[in-house]
């Protein structure tokens, strides 16, 4: 914990949460004290939580009493932040994104009694058995659910444990939504590498499996958690055939060897034995089931070699598919395959009057490179504008073959005005990556002649908090998703000039906003802006329910 | 054999000699595996061999039976697991087990796998209302023999669930303490002593009682033992035999968060100061404390608030790089202390050379100084062969030096202003101490036949101690026989030693004092020199009662 926490906890004590105006508290006296009263309930059921944490502006707590009811006296008139938290429920605060930070002010003095709800947690818990009928002793389970992250819809792991000696597992502490349960690879990330090759020999066991039984997500069900559900689920596991995957790797030395590791689109490695003949560079790789793997191998280098660059290994990244055994791979290693970056920078001194600040440093922009087939490879550089300097360019190196998102973000008041790859444009389409591609270098353009857009949003005439999508119809990944602050106006700074769709939903928060097929639906009702170099403006939106089709 | 061994084999793997030539003539391992405590055969374990580094496995039938065929001569670990059990080599003790032995005239094809049924502990932790407490660390103590005089070993932690249950599996019998280590999920310990903003605030009316922490939130739990006691005196052990399920529920008591104040800490302190505070179980185990929240109440003097009572590490550290200074503080809290940094315990400053043999300097090296209650103190090597420690409290220490080669030892150690016994060093009031430390190569080897009325047995302790009696911990070596009587013990500082084999040995506490004083007459004497590798025959003894 930092020095300056203690601090900022009384700045929010003294000018945050408590309104007071100064002047009615200077007058504050006994007979202008007040009481505030209410109790705390289960949003599900009703029912009243006793022992429950209320708190008033940060500064006064209580618990609930058996009844639910708290009573705070002696407050003096003004606006209050008001919450309640237990573990096993969720406020509003913990259970939604897009308001947090702003809890509800309740007027001193209330009108009659106050109700705060908490929302149950679901829960998911059960037994996991291997297909003889045992107990599945200590193997992973993991609750998935889809989430919005950078306006890319994933399915994220949103909570994991592992089963006891008796196969049983809990999940709790679920938010009310869709969950996929999935069982990773037996031992995944536990293998042993042996220095000889062995016969083949047939083997099953257990490979990725999802609820209820099945080995791929599309045939998987959800399970729906409502508020205070408990969900009961008991899951045989299917026995798969496990398969070898044999081949050569070149471009090591018989010396150190090289490093080979199978994973799978998750990130977990599904490999059980690594078999290496470091002089011939033959491998084998047992204990893989069925699926599309991505195979990496790695030449090992000696530690503190006295190398004076610090070089990469010579690597190679493979992509397998597996059916059956697979024989006969030729694996490479190489510099990898790379992509070169240039910066233009086409920002002019202080010409930006909307972005609040101008700074002599280089520009810089921080690149990310996101594999569709295999995120957990995304790789993020910073890059900076190199022109004057011979021969200096960045980029990356050692990439995985994939279909690329690209995404740039200067580190200051400039926005991205071009982003391509020969002729891929890029702030619309994706990169084809193969191995072996010789690909001409990303070209980002800087500028800082950028527009300011308010967005004021309201529902029914009244300020409303929620998200706001500026949304420009030719470049959908270009959208931004920004929250509106207490006063329901949100401000983004730094576009790009062009026309945008502005659009408010309630619900934001799991809004595929950068999908053209999920945005269609709102489109109809967004207000349209077009924005020249530096302009200003300012649009009202009144908020959209979400969309129940998605 | 000792597990040791086995996981260096594993890590050397097979080498190639797969490639080889097969040997006409192979052997077999077979046996039944059967439960430990009733006798009754197990049916559906796995079993498995390690062949040269790889484990092979085997399951058993219905019957419980096992077999593998086309064995070279060789050693074998055999282990087995099976649902409800402790998965475990063949006469397993702690590290060491008995290997199989295949061979011409050897007996491998009757073996009885005794496997021990697991024991559970398992139970709830609840607060004062009796309401489950979720996310708390739960750790399972092993205690060798019941009382707290042999060093108690961490076998486990865990997490409660949103229920509040623990569960503890796959233990073998033995006496284990339960420790649960939790904060209320409601606690909120705001700092006391802030400074002038908050008295001289403008808002006056807002009640300065308020700022102060709320009693009822600024709370603890303590590090709280089974059965629900927080004086680890009062700790109950649960002795588990084989099979056995024992429930060990505890409650946790909320007790008044101790704010205490450090005095006379750097004034300026560009780069922050940081505390780290810890507590000690059964007097070794060190655990983290997650103390709430720590702010300056003027300049040089810091509160931390959010501790438990009672005797309470802290680290403070200020500065960085090469200017970072590190002092610990160790008192009994109580709230409203005020400690003293410019006042520590007395201690000494270390520093010293290694003379290495031939006078050749190892590129890195590391010197450590070891003590059950003070903890390690480590100083790099330099170029110069010279090193120096901060400051280390009073008390008796090993001294050990880590190199990258394997074949070095420590022969002497030589000190002005502390005390030497061994290769041990005694710090006392001196401040300034001088350590000489001596090394050299060639550790040695004695490998050789325990045999029990003359013939070789399986399953023995061999042990081999000093015949001084000096270095006792260090430098013992302890193996268990293989199935052909054979056993092997490496990595020995040259010099006198007794040798002994002990049927039923594995309970004895041979490191304590006496304990081994009935078997030493009986021990085979053996000096060791640099570098060699003895082979011997020992005569077992059996436990003296």
């Amino acid at each position: 914990m930092s020095r300056g926490f203690p601090l900022v906890a009384i700045l929010i004590t003294f000018c945050g949460p408590a309104l007071c105006p100064a002047s009615a508290l200077a007058q504050a006296a006994a007979a202008d004290e007040f009481q505030l009263r209410g109790k705390v309930v289960n949003s599900a059921t009703g029912q009243p939580i006793s022992g429950a944490l209320v708190q008033v502006a940060d500064e006064w707590s209580q618990f609930s009493g058996p009844d639910g009811g708290f009573e705070f006296n002696g407050l003096p008139r003004g606006q209050y932040s008001v919450a309640a938290r237990k573990p096993g429920f969720f406020n509003d605060q913990q259970l939604g994104r897009w308001n947090a930070g702003a809890n509800p002010l309740l007027t001193v003095p209330t009108e009659g009694d106050v109700v705060l709800k908490l929302t149950p947690e679901g829960i998911i818990y059960g037994e996991l058995k291997k297909q003889d009928g045992e107990p599945a002793e200590s193997f992973q389970v993991r609750a998935l659910r889809w989430r919005i992250e950078d306006g890319v819809k994933r399915l994220e792991m949103a909570a994991a444990t592992t089963t006891d000696d008796r196969g049983s597992f809990r999940i709790a502490d679920l938010t009310p939504g869709s969950y996929y349960l999935m069982f990773p690879p037996e031992r995944s990330g536990s293998w042993n590498i042996y220095d000889a090759l062995a016969p083949n020999r047939k083997e099953v066991g257990y490979g990725r499996q999802y609820y209820p039984g099945v080995s791929d997500r599309a045939s998987a069900s959800a399970i729906e958690i409502r508020p205070g559900d408990q969900v009961h689920i008991a899951q045989a596991l299917r026995p798969q055939p496990l398969f070898q995957i044999r081949g050569i790797v070149r471009g090591a030395s018989s010396d150190q060897g090289f490093g080979l590791d199978l994973t799978n689109q998750d990130g977990d490695t599904v490999q059980r034995v690594v078999r290496i003949d470091k002089v011939t560079g033959d491998f084998q790789i047992e204990g893989v089931p069925a699926g599309t793997y991505l195979l990496s191998a790695m030449a090992l280098m000696q530690i503190g070699g006295g190398g004076a660059s610090a070089t990469q290994p010579p690597s190679a990244f493979l992509p397998v598919h597996v059916q059956g055994d697979v024989s006969g791979l030729v694996i490479t290693l190489g510099p990898g395959i790379t992509v070169g970056v240039q910066v233009h920078d086409e920002t002019v001194p202080d010409a930006n009057s909307n972005s609040g600040s101008s700074s002599n440093n280089v520009l810089q922009v921080g690149l990310t490179m996101t594999p569709e087939e295999y995120p957990r490879f995304s790789r993020t550089i910073s890059a900076a504008s190199t022109a004057g300097v011979p021969g200096a360019m960045t980029g990356f190196h050692g990439l995985v073959p994939g279909t690329y998102r690209v995404k740039g973000q200067p580190y200051g008041a400039a926005y991205v005005s071009a982003l391509r790859c020969g002729d891929v444009d890029l702030l619309r389409d994706d990169l084809a990556v193969s191995p072996g591609a010789a690909l001409p270098p990303l070209e980002v353009t800087l500028r800082n002649d950028g527009a300011q857009l308010n967005v004021a949003v309201t529902e029914d005439g009244r300020p409303m908090v929620t998200g706001v999508v500026v949304y420009p119809e030719e470049y959908p990944r270009q959208a931004v998703l920004v929250p509106t602050n207490n006063s329901g106006s949100a401000t983004v700074w730094n576009l790009a000039p062009g026309t945008y769709q502005v659009v408010a939903v309630r619900d934001a928060g799991d809004l595929d906003f950068r999908n053209p097929a999920v945005m269609g639906a709102y489109l109809d009702k967004a207000s349209v802006v077009t924005l020249p170099p530096l302009g200003k403006a300012t649009v009202r939106v009144e908020v959209q329910p979400a969309d129940e089709r998605q | 054999m000792s597990a040791l061994l086995l996981i260096l084999t594993l890590m050397l793997g097979t080498g190639g000699r797969r490639g080889q030539q097969r040997p006409t003539q192979t052997y077999q391992i077979s046996g039944i595996v059967v439960d430990a405590a009733s006798g009754a055969v197990v049916g559906g374990a796995d079993v498995s061999i390690t062949i040269a580094g790889e484990e092979t496995q085997a399951p058993t039938g219905g019957d419980g039976r096992f077999v593998f065929r086309g064995l070279a001569p060789g050693k074998y670990p055999l282990y087995a697991s099976a649902p409800g059990y402790v998965r475990q080599g063949y006469l397993q003790h702690g590290a060491y087990l008995t290997a199989i032995v295949v061979g011409s005239e050897l007996d491998s094809q009757h073996i009885v796998f005794r496997l021990e049924p697991q024991a559970v502990i398992f139970g709830l932790v609840t607060d004062d209302r009796a309401e489950a407490v979720r996310g708390a660390e739960v750790m399972l103590i092993r205690a060798e023999n019941g009382d707290r005089t042999s060093a108690p070993s961490l076998r486990s932690t865990t997490v409660t669930n949103d229920l509040g249950k623990y569960r503890f599996a796959y233990l073998l019998p033995g006496n284990y303490f339960v420790v649960v280590n939790a904060r209320p999920w409601y606690a909120e310990s705001r700092l006391e002593y802030l400074p002038a903003p908050r008295q001289a605030g403008r808002y006056g009316v807002l009640s300065n009682a308020n700022r102060k922490p709320d009693p009822a939130l600024d709370v603890v739990y303590p590090i709280t033992y089974y059965p629900g006691v927080t004086d680890e005196s009062a700790a109950e052990a649960l002795s588990l035999a084989a099979g056995e399920q024992e429930e060990a529920d505890i409650q946790l008591q909320a007790v008044p968060a101790v704010h205490v104040r450090v005095a006379n800490l750097p004034a300026d302190n560009k780069n922050g100061i940081y505390f780290q505070a810890s507590q000690k179980i059964f007097g070794s185990l060190v655990q983290q404390l997650q103390y709430s929240s720590q702010g300056q109440v003027s300049p040089g003097e810091y509160e931390i608030a959010g501790l438990p009572p009672g005797r309470v590490t802290l680290v403070v550290r200020a500065g960085s790089g090469t200017e970072q200074s590190t002092q610990t503080l160790d008192a009994n809290l109580g709230t409203g202390d005020i400690l003293d940094a410019a006042v520590t315990e007395a201690g000494a400053k270390v520093s010293g050379t290694v003379i290495f043999p031939g006078g050749t300097v190892p590129a890195q090296g590391q010197v450590t100084l070891i003590d059950t209650q003070n903890g390690n103190f480590s100083a790099s090597l330099r170029k110069d062969a010279s090193f120096s420690f901060d400051t280390i409290p009073a008390g008796t220490y090993r001294v050990m030096l880590g190199l990258p080669v394997s074949d070095a030892y420590v022969r002497e150690v030589s000190a002005s202003g502390a005390r030497i016994s061994g290769r041990r060093v005694t710090l006392g009031s001196a401040s300034d101490v001088r350590l000489s430390i001596t090394m050299a190569r060639g550790v040695g080897q004695v490998t050789g036949v325990a045999k029990l009325d003359g013939k070789p047995t399986a399953g023995l302790m061999v042990l081999a101690v000093p015949e001084s009696g000096m270095n006792l911990e260090q430098d013992s070596r302890m193996d268990q026989s293989d199935s052909d009587g054979t056993f092997s013990l490496g990595n020995i500082v040259p010099g006198k030693y007794i040798l002994m084999a002990i049927k039923d040995g594995w309970s004895l506490q041979w490191r304590r004092p006496g304990a081994l004083k009935p078997y030493l007459a009986k021990g085979l004497q053996i000096s060791i020199a640099p570098g060699e590798a003895a082979k011997v025959s020992v005569d077992a003894q059996r436990p003296a009662h």
